[in-house]
């Protein structure tokens, strides 16, 4: 069940990534992204990593395709629909895709059982904390209380800087 | 985790928690008052004092915040260094912002948190807390650089400055990444533990080409060749005092780092001990030599800024041969040279007035009839950065030439002396002008304030006491520095 599971959101991943490049509209284009990302997301609840299932769903779906959207809005759409989606670079583009799944594939693959294993025992070690969720939180409030502290300070300097730069009005 | 460790990190953390209290205050005073803001100058160098005092408080051993910082004496050194370059820096910036109509609440807020982050990165014990503290001091002076908003030059250096940065966090990210690879930490502590392990002539590619990517990103920061190529068009553009700020603050908080990395990474002495050679030499050469060909003193003194970092890089070669020596000499020399570049940015931005920008040598001319507290100031600092005695720039490239002789390095202290003979001309050629010209047309004389001329005379004091009385800084340097290795 759970393989039948795990392909199913794989192929749907899969076909929504393929229809991102491919189709003509950068609307459509867009929609399709989200797809992908949302079966991804599921992929990694499948895996027992609903941490990384959550930021998944929350950062790329929530902003950075709300990103991507404002900036193709904010260009002009007459143009954005012209711009053709095969290039002469089209063979290349796909040979060189393949060659680093070769790749990738060459380096995973021989140590596939050994990462397997590996997994397993963070498995393992995040179940004695309870839930990944729970782990991280656990380790950000109580480890990495410093750094968290210093990187609410580097928000707030990103805040204050889009609002002195962007939104002063001159006298 | 317990309540008594907890407390005893917070007390370590005592002077950043004063810092980030007082940007707070001065954010939320600047969002509900709607007077002229110059009392918030007042409230944050009262900060900053506070901090300095609690500085005294806190212990001079140890880790806090499980490894991530370092509470030792090196990293209270530097954090004086920063808290007193914020102090000065917030002083000297009244008056130039009031020129500027640009007298707002951000522009303190920033000083501090950057102030802040360049103290997290000088107590970094592990690549996470540094890098942190990198960004949250980067990120301010991005913003600094592009305060002026309706002024090209402005815009460009802040833009230029973000992508360069950006570039650069990348470069050091991706070297750490490598690093993490090879050692499987990101603790400087275990890192050095675990190359030091290793059996004699171990070496893995990824180590390598990590540990070059680190020390690039590092030299991007402080500004040494061939990644220097961003800082005079930053500082030319950048506010006066921000320029000031930048010109030591950044710079000295990733020399910091610096030196704490290649602590950490001592086991692969040779390897940096050979790139930060040719960096050094090239560094001196190409600062010295692109500053001869200036006519601005703006953009002089960022290209002898650069200059300057190759001196104090010439203390890390050494330091590569006798650990000690030269990695406190390289300390020492930042110790002794802070205090002039701050003080000779701020003097160009207390000249800057009415329809003068204070930034060419023309301007200068005629400055010890016009106005001659700025010429004297002016003067102690360029004979600081010059090196002659009895000032703190005397000291600095005395005790890092020496190092290298001491560590059979005698080609690199001549290069530093020919380096050191050729600045002569440009830095002379200020003191000429300023005292053997006439004032060129009626200039107005500079509107500072006693606020800024105190400023510049604190700064000048300690640069003429540095030098008069090294001794007890020849210490503190060596005995930082003995705290880390």
């Amino acid at each position: 069940m759970v393989y039948l599971l795990f392909g199913f959101f794989s192929v749907i991943a899969i076909i929504a990534a393929i229809r991102v490049v491919s189709s003509k509209d950068y609307i459509h284009a867009i929609l399709w992204l989200v797809l992908t990302f949302f079966s991804t997301a599921a992929l990694f609840i499948i895996l027992g990593a609903e941490f990384l299932a959550a930021m998944q769903v929350l950062v790329y779906t929530g902003a950075i395709v709300i990103l991507y959207a404002f900036a193709m809005m904010l260009i002009n759409i007459k143009e954005a629909k012209v711009i053709r989606q095969f290039h002469k670079q089209k063979g290349w583009a796909i040979g060189i895709g393949l060659l680093i799944f070769a790749a990738l594939g060459f380096v995973v693959a021989p140590q596939a059982k050994r990462l397997a294993g590996a997994g397993e025992t963070a498995a393992r070690e995040a179940i004695s904390w309870g839930y990944n969720s729970r782990a991280i939180g656990t380790a950000l409030y109580t480890k990495y209380i410093f750094p968290f502290e210093v990187v609410s300070l580097i928000l707030l300097v990103a805040i204050i800087g889009a609002v002195v730069l962007a939104l002063r009005k001159e006298p | 985790m317990d309540l008594a460790q907890l407390y005893r990190d917070m007390q370590a953390i005592l002077p950043e928690m004063i810092l980030a209290v007082t940007a707070l205050l001065a954010l939320i005073l600047d969002f509900l008052t709607k007077c002229k803001k110059s009392y918030l100058a007042c409230l944050s160098v009262a900060g900053i004092s506070i901090a300095v005092i609690s500085v005294w408080g806190i212990p001079t051993e140890g880790l806090a915040f499980s490894r991530l910082l370092h509470v030792d004496l090196f990293a209270l050194l530097y954090k004086l260094v920063f808290l007193s370059a914020g102090a000065m820096v917030i002083l000297i910036s009244g008056d130039y912002l009031d020129v500027q109509n640009k007298r707002s609440g951000e522009y303190y807020v920033l000083v501090l948190l950057a102030t802040l982050g360049m103290m997290v990165m000088a107590a970094a014990a592990n690549f996470l807390t540094m890098y942190l503290g990198l960004e949250l001091s980067s990120l301010c002076f991005y913003i600094l650089c592009g305060l002026q908003t309706k002024d090209a030059r402005s815009n460009e250096a802040a833009l230029k400055y973000f992508v360069l940065g950006l570039m650069a966090s990348a470069i050091l990210i991706y070297g750490i990444s490598l690093i993490y690879g090879a050692t499987g930490s990101l603790s400087l502590i275990r890192i050095e533990k675990v190359l030091s392990g290793q059996p004699e002539g171990w070496k893995s590619i990824g180590l390598i080409a990590g540990m070059t990517l680190t020390l690039v990103g590092l030299s991007f920061k402080i500004a040494a060749v061939p990644f220097h190529m961003w800082a005079p068009d930053v500082y030319e553009g950048a506010p006066t005092p921000v320029a000031a700020f930048m010109s030591v603050g950044p710079k000295i908080a990733a020399f910091a780092a610096l030196l704490r990395v290649l602590v950490a990474l001592f086991p692969l002495s040779v390897q940096w001990g050979g790139i930060f050679a040719v960096i050094s030499v090239l560094t001196m050469t190409v600062g010295n030599l692109l500053a001869l060909r200036q006519e601005s003193v703006k953009r002089m003194l960022a290209y002898s800024g650069i200059a300057h970092v190759g001196y104090a890089l010439i203390g890390v070669v050494a330091g590569a041969y006798s650990k000690d020596i030269g990695l406190s000499s390289a300390l020492l020399y930042f110790l002794m040279y802070f205090m002039a570049n701050l003080g000779a940015f701020g003097v160009l931005a207390v000249l800057c007035r009415g329809g003068h920008t204070g930034e060419t040598y023309e301007e200068l001319k005629g400055l010890a009839a016009n106005s001659p507290p700025a010429a004297f100031f002016m003067t102690i600092f360029i004979f600081s950065l010059l090196g002659i005695p009895p000032t703190g720039g005397f000291i600095g490239k005395l005790w890092v030439f020496a190092a290298a002789v001491k560590s059979d390095l005698m080609w690199l202290a001549a290069v530093g002396l020919v380096n050191a003979l050729i600045s002569t001309y440009y830095y002379l050629r200020v003191i000429v002008m300023m005292y053997m010209h006439e004032p060129e047309a009626e200039q107005p004389a500079p509107a500072a304030s006693y606020m800024a001329y105190s400023a510049l005379a604190i700064m000048a004091v300690v640069t003429v006491f540095m030098g008069a009385n090294p001794r007890p800084f020849i210490e503190l340097a060596q005995r930082s520095m003995a705290a880390i290795i």
